[in-house]
């Protein structure tokens, strides 16, 4: 399969007043087309950075260090203006962790439709195209009673509702690939699952790669293709779904699939113990010494990420110690 | 408009608020009436003049009201202003209504003007401070305002009056119209409404040409001011987690700036505007005095100075009841712009 987006050896900082916040480490990413990629590991991972910087929306205090974002030939990082917008409005659409703070209060979902449309590939000539376009989009999301919602403010939308205007905005621009942060922490369980059942049909039915970021990792298990696992800024572990969940190699990985509480079996979840290291002055090699229980002398050095298989890269001293 | 069709929740808004400001008002006149009288000072014997002799005092004091208790007192004073009447002026010896419609449209024309500069100066440098927070504008813009603050009023004026009036005579040092030019008729007494309703256009020109020096060094503070807290509001919108998405959506920077991150800003730098424009009806007393306006201001301070009882509470009535409808005039404009409070009736 052919790839669609590639990210090299992504390194991105945050100026703070305590120094620089030292968050992405050489992350290197790769998605191809109509691929499905899960991305998860703890909150402050840098999991939200990582999808930022592949739209180049990041905060005005961060600093794009070291790499290169290659979507369909284009470097992003080097990109000018024109091609960034370009992206934005054609190519790659985003979902955001927060329904409720992510639409504007003060514009009715109508409007905010409105705009995203008016700025986008499609090819609106008249006010009647605008409007049937944006009624499909909402029959896309399952919004049924589009004419109410339309004349809605976010505010009055329940977040599962909300969330499905943001869908439906991400939708105006993803004609390639769909970013979703954590598109259902927000949200009740009961309309989890509904979110997430909406997001496959959707990719499946356009065609769409996805990138899905979140913490409830059943749900990943059942979406996506491939995973990357993530710790303090740093990919550990990257293999096929199938993989990760049934021969876990990189120790963080096991931990954290072991810290997901189970309703058959075994049902008592471990913690991890510990927390993420600081991004100011992060260990000089692996960023999970610190906590890791199989750690020994060698991991002060940093790890490559390592290809054991075809589709299975860890990185860790305890594998294939004489290539790092 | 669909937005601004009256619903049930407006109507209900707008009675609450109009009940606050009678209340408020009536609150404001006990409290100034009896302020006036407690204060030292006979206002008697200032009527009747130092070397009166005490029988022509008393006798004064019967013809003033003033040997009545309080409340008597201030009953038939509120019904005389029910009726239009606010009392006679130890003062100026005439009726103080007739006094505050000489003097205040004087004023309220000062102050039009000076407000439209404060805000649309301080809508404009707001936006461009806030949009690119820390950079080239912003610096200028916080540098100006920490000037412009720091400064009273009236030493822009006098600035202002030496840089343009004198150095470079540009404009009229002081008075609201030119000697050769004929007043026009007295209708309201605004010279800006009289002289357009006379079709005198010169004498409008005139007028508008005197205004602005004074209009300019009283708005300059509140300009500031605005200029801040829209700039303020604008940041804080900025790191919304919507203006990212409209970010992500690759939304065009204007309407990014001016339509989704502008509006929300825009709550807190107009209410502030609404609280600057009595302050600057506060002001204006020193610009007035530099300007030589006929003002309103400088009339209420003379007032004070005389222990003119009338004319103080009038004055003190009149710029409670200014702020009243700009804070309610504020109320009517953030109802419009705010969906949230418009359609939940929250209060502001």
């Amino acid at each position: 399969m052919e790839s669609l987006l590639r990210v090299e050896d992504l390194n991105v900082r945050y100026k703070s007043y305590r120094g620089e916040l030292k968050v992405l480490d050489d992350v290197s990413f790769e998605v191809k087309v109509r691929e499905k990629v899960g991305l998860i590991g703890e909150s402050g991972c840098g999991k939200t950075t990582l999808l930022k910087s592949i739209l180049r929306i990041l905060p005005p205090n961060s600093i794009i260090y070291k790499g290169k974002i290659f979507f369909k030939n284009i470097e992003i990082i080097k990109a000018n203006k024109n091609e960034i917008f370009k992206i934005r409005r054609e190519n790659i659409g985003m979902i955001f962790q927060d329904p409720m703070s992510a639409l504007n209060p003060f514009f009715k979902v109508k409007d905010q439709l409105y705009d995203a449309l008016r700025y986008s590939v499609h090819n609106i000539k008249s006010q009647q195209d605008l409007q049937q376009m944006i009624i499909k989009l909402l029959k896309e999301v399952a919004l049924s009673d589009s004419e109410r919602i339309l004349e809605s403010y976010p505010f009055e939308l329940s977040g599962g509702m909300r969330q499905r205007v943001c869908i439906a905005l991400a939708l105006t621009r993803s004609n390639d690939l769909l970013l979703a942060d954590e598109p259902t922490t927000n949200l009740d369980v009961t309309i989890q699952e509904q979110i997430l059942n909406l997001l496959r049909e959707l990719v499946n039915k356009r065609g769409l790669s996805i990138v899905l970021v979140s913490h409830a990792l059943g749900m990943v298990k059942e979406f996506v293709d491939k995973i990357y696992v993530m710790y303090a800024g740093q990919i550990v572990e990257t293999a096929s779904t199938d993989k990760i969940f049934s021969e876990p190699l990189h120790p963080y990985t096991k931990l954290l699939l072991s810290a997901v509480p189970r309703l058959t079996g075994r049902w008592k979840a471990e913690g991890l113990i510990g927390r993420l290291p600081d991004y100011v002055n992060p260990p000089p090699g692996c960023r999970f010494y610190m906590r890791c229980q199989q750690s020994n002398s060698n991991c002060k050095i940093k790890p490559k990420l390592l290809k054991l298989n075809k589709d299975h890269s860890v990185a860790c001293w305890l594998y294939g110690d004489e290539e790092h | 408009m669909k937005s601004l069709i009256i619903s049930n929740e407006t109507i209900k808004f707008l009675l609450k608020r109009g009940g606050s400001i009678i209340f408020t008002l009536i609150g404001l006149s006990i409290l100034i009436f009896i302020l006036a009288r407690i204060l030292p000072g006979d206002p008697a014997r200032m009527a009747a003049g130092w070397t009166a002799p005490d029988w022509v005092i008393e006798e004064m004091r019967r013809k003033l009201g003033l040997d009545q208790p309080l409340h008597i007192q201030y009953i038939r004073w509120l019904s005389d202003v029910l009726k239009g009447d606010l009392g006679f002026s130890i003062y100026t010896k005439r009726s103080v209504t007739v006094d505050v419609l000489q003097y205040l449209p004087k004023t309220l024309e000062l102050i039009f003007v000076a407000e439209l500069f404060s805000i649309t100066g301080g809508i404009l440098l707001g936006i461009l401070a806030g949009a690119f927070p820390y950079r080239l504008p912003d610096n200028v813009v916080r540098v100006m305002s920490y000037i412009a603050i720091s400064m009273p009023a009236f030493v822009w004026a006098i600035i202002l009056q030496l840089m343009f009036a004198r150095i470079i005579p540009l404009f009229p040092a002081g008075g609201q119209l030119s000697s050769h030019i004929v007043p026009p008729p007295r209708i309201t007494g605004s010279i800006f409404i009289d002289s357009i309703i006379s079709g005198r256009f010169d004498a409008l020109i005139d007028c508008l040409w005197h205004t602005i020096l004074p209009a300019l060094s009283l708005s300059f503070g509140s300009m500031m001011q605005n200029a801040r807290i829209l700039r303020m509001g604008m940041t804080d919108i900025k790191g919304k987690d919507y203006m990212v998405l409209s970010d992500a959506l690759g939304l065009p920077l204007r309407l990014k700036i001016y339509k989704y991150q502008f509006r929300p800003a825009s709550i807190p730098a107009i209410t502030a505007m609404g609280m600057s424009i009595g302050a600057d009806l506060g002001n204006a007393f020193l610009v007035e005095n530099v300007y030589n306006w006929p003002g309103f201001s400088r009339y209420g301070v003379t007032a004070m100075l005389n222990k003119d009882l009338n004319a103080i509470v009038a004055v003190v009535l009149v710029v409670g009841i200014v702020y009243a409808i700009a804070n309610f005039i504020v109320d009517l404009i953030i109802l419009s712009l705010d969906p949230r409070i418009r359609r939940m009736s929250r209060s502001v």
